[in-house]
């Protein structure tokens, strides 16, 4: 009973010690802080790119692919039947993208992903980062006459609205077309007059224009038709500056894909794509490389038709398993039954591996040096509590002469840790979920304050700072801190109670 | 043959709520001197020790002592303590030998380094001597293992010390309830709380400090203090008790008026009061003197 009495009067009175567990509560508030940043990071990360990657992917180690989809399909489904709920054959092939900004050329490399409409959907979360509502729904490479998103569907709290996208659609692309007639009439009247205006004119011209309009001009009007939908990556198609989204092209341009063909050595062909829709992961890696187009079409284009059979080639299988299943399990049976030189099986953890484990890497580094600080703070207990039990030798012979026995004197020390370490690691506990609650807020503050944006959604593709506080991670967390202010409290204690009644009543 | 144990003077938990204190001791039969030696048994390979105590035994000498020898609460046997002070060894006590008998106030009074505080620390099992043996009520009490003299600490000596020694973090009140927090768990105390607390007060107002009971060590005067060290050595009823230079710091009237309340209590509580002193004046106002020099005692009678 005097123990806790006496435990409790010192934490009244002296001021010092609570000084001492200050690093404490601090070490404790910001490895909550990190680890439930590190974690909302973590998961929203492992969340995109699982909804971006299918839980398998059954892969040809060649460009070329294989033939036969349905086939390689029956044999997965005979393979690992039981735990497959959905497939879908896709074609992946670098490329390079061409669209016309004023009358200016952009050129990007890219991604060509051919998707099959009816299947894509089923393996992965693709529709859910489409920027119209009905193609979320069921996908479709035609375009719309209009209604995409101006207000980013994603964004879980407030965003800049992106106006030039209520114009998208087939609106704009009536605009576009008679505007581009105006200039053409232009172009050919000013052609018509013996001096003048010859440069400019060609520098209005462009090759793949008049090459597409040779060809197929007659038939195709721009205002009544398009060409075979595409896809953009929203990265390829727009940047970001404070926040505010600008695009270079909408739903309803016309884009040029490039492409190699299959043989060796491989030929480049290029057709024309209209722009049907926007694809946003907020991964920036994803929205700025691919290009999603009609499996079918890139087949034609690159020559993956088999003549014979009219059936196509292709070079990967995204899988999606049944929930539960075990993924690796799955993966392992595959590749045993496939051979290995020509297919690659593997996880979307597999092929996301290394930035997954860069993310633990530095969540486990961050750890480790906060733990460091808080063993620091254990040193400055101890070292306050030698100081204490010094000051209380007096004190401690008067126990010893009334009865208290060795024991019952250090548990006072050791108590008083333990009470100090509860206080330390409970308002750190405290600071550090109310910091994780406000994070957001606080990043602002600081950015207002500091004129240094802390989090740049334009870099994270995030509107907020993402946060998960795991009770697991935050019990070991106090757990820690409070083992630690006892540890630190057993020497001090130890000679405490060590201390000669006689002797400790003599000293003064 | 019933053989006491120093049990016998650690309090029951009846024995603790009874109000009036157990006054007689444990009646131990000295039939034979053979019987009776092994309470006075000390360190076997000390053979003179022994025989000196057991030569000393009152069954044997009689005419020595009128009273009844196990009615003598503590005798203390050719106790030997030396304190080392840079590897030169200071013999302080060479052999004492001392008797208490129960309800009376001893003095002990000596010259400052004469060793009477080290005694008392020896008596009131705060330390333990090199050679020689303690006695309560016929039982060693010296060589018991650490837990039991914790407990004869809290239990049966209560302590009063010159620097009265008073707990700064507590109030008055808590100071007085130490010994019995020390002396029980904390569910036991809180089952007992308001009882502890009435008990408590009502021996400050014996003293009376009943105005002082929230106030703090360092706003009270040292009469005060005195006072309430007194009382935080009695709260738990003790049988003897045991005061170091109790007036060394008070002033001539305060000093006697602490003095007078000694008294007063060793005639209402039936306490046992060992007092040591530098004071002749202090000592002439005990029952007993003995004085203490060259580290033994000398006799003095009053």
């Amino acid at each position: 009973m005097y123990r806790w009495l006496l435990c409790w009067r010192y934490l009244k009175t002296r001021y010092i010690a609570l000084a001492s567990i200050i690093s404490v509560t601090l070490g404790v508030a910001t490895m909550i802080v990190v680890n439930s940043v590190m974690l909302g990071f973590t998961h929203e990360m492992q969340n995109r790119l699982h909804g971006i990657l299918s839980d398998l992917i059954f892969q040809s180690r060649s460009l070329e692919g294989f033939p036969d989809a349905d086939w390689h399909m029956a044999e997965i489904r005979r393979v690992a039947g039981d735990s497959i709920e959905a497939m879908t054959p896709t074609v992946v092939v670098p490329g390079m993208l061409n669209y016309q900004v004023g009358e200016t050329w952009m050129t990007r490399p890219v991604q060509i992903i051919g998707v099959d409409e009816r299947t894509q959907a089923q393996v992965s979360d693709f529709s859910r980062y489409l920027q119209h509502p009905e193609n979320r729904r069921q996908l479709s490479f035609s375009l719309r006459e209009g209604g995409y998103d101006v207000i980013d569907h994603q964004a879980d709290g407030p965003s800049l609205p992106r106006d030039e996208m209520s114009l998208a659609g087939w609106e704009h692309r009536r605009r576009a077309a008679r505007l581009r007639k105006m200039i053409d009439q232009f172009n050919s009247t000013s052609e018509e007059k013996p001096e003048g205006s010859a440069p400019e004119a060609s520098a209005f011209s462009n090759p793949f224009e008049r090459g597409g309009n040779g060809e197929s001009a007659p038939q195709f009007d721009p205002e009544k038709s398009q060409y075979t939908g595409a896809i953009l990556g929203i990265g390829l198609a727009s940047f970001r500056r404070e926040g505010q989204d600008h695009f270079l092209i909408l739903p309803g341009d016309d884009v040029k894909l490039t492409l190699p063909t299959v043989g060796t050595p491989p030929r480049i062909v290029s057709d024309n794509f209209t722009v049907v829709d926007f694809y946003e992961s907020k991964m920036s890696e994803y929205d700025s490389n691919f290009v999603f187009v009609p499996i079918r079409v890139v087949q034609q284009l690159r020559g993956m038709i088999d003549p014979s059979t009219g059936k196509g080639y292709v070079n990967a299988i995204s899988i999606k398993l049944k929930p539960g299943a075990d993924m690796n399990e799955v993966r392992d049976r595959l590749r045993a039954a496939f051979a290995p030189q020509y297919y690659a099986i593997d996880t979307w953890r597999d092929n996301q591996g290394p930035l997954l484990a860069a993310v633990n890497m530095e969540t486990a580094i961050l750890n480790v040096l906060l733990f460091l600080i808080i063993c620091v703070a254990g040193f400055g207990i101890l070292a306050i509590f030698f100081m204490i039990v010094v000051e209380k030798t007096r004190d401690i012979g008067i126990l010893k002469a009334l009865g208290a026995s060795g024991p019952g004197v250090m548990s006072i020390f050791l108590g008083y840790g333990l009470l100090l370490g509860v206080v330390g690691a409970g308002v750190g506990l405290i600071l550090g979920l109310l910091f994780v609650e406000h994070i957001n807020e606080i990043a602002d503050l600081l950015g207002r304050i500091t004129g240094h944006r802390v989090f740049d959604p334009d870099i994270y593709y995030f509107y907020k700072i993402p946060t998960i506080i795991d009770a697991w991670t935050v019990g070991w967390i106090m757990f820690g801190a409070l083992l630690i202010a006892v540890l630190a409290s057993v020497l001090p204690a130890l000679r405490a109670a060590r201390l000669h009644p006689v002797e400790a009543l003599r000293y003064e | 043959m019933n053989k006491p144990t120093a049990s016998h003077w650690l309090p029951t938990a009846a024995e603790e709520m009874n109000t009036s204190p157990p006054v007689s001791t444990p009646a131990i039969p000295c039939a034979h001197p053979t019987v009776s030696a092994p309470h006075f048994r000390v360190v076997e390979h000390d053979h003179e020790m022994s025989e000196t105590i057991l030569h000393s035994h009152p069954c044997e000498t009689p005419s020595e002592v009128s009273i009844d020898p196990s009615e003598r609460l503590l005798s203390v046997r050719g106790l030997v303590k030396s304190y080392r002070k840079a590897s030169v060894e200071i013999p302080v006590l060479k052999g004492v030998d001392l008797d208490v008998w129960p309800g009376e106030f001893l003095a002990i009074v000596g010259q400052s380094g004469s060793g009477k505080s080290t005694l008392l620390h020896l008596l009131g099992q705060l330390d333990q001597p090199d050679d020689g043996a303690i006695f309560l009520g016929g039982d060693r009490i010296d060589n018991l293992p650490t837990h039991l003299r914790d407990r004869l600490r809290n239990q049966t000596f209560g302590m009063v010390f010159q620097f009265y020694h008073l707990l700064p973090e507590l109030t008055t009140l808590e100071n007085v309830l130490v010994p019995v927090m020390i002396g029980r768990s904390l569910w036991g105390y809180w089952r007992e709380r308001a009882e502890h607390r009435r008990r408590a007060t009502q021996l400050l107002e014996l003293m009376g400090l009943g105005h002082r009971l929230k106030h703090r060590p360092h706003e009270l005067s040292g009469g005060e203090l005195q006072r309430a060290a007194i009382a935080r050595a009695l709260i738990n009823r003790p049988k003897v008790l045991l005061a170091d230079e109790p007036t060394g710091n008070l002033d001539p009237a305060t000093g006697e008026e602490i003095l007078n309340l000694l008294r007063t209590l060793r005639e209402e509580e039936h306490l046992t009061i060992v007092m040591v002193t530098h004071d002749r004046a202090i000592a002439a106002l005990a029952d007993r003197i003995v004085s203490l020099s060259g580290g033994q005692i000398r006799k003095e009678g009053t």
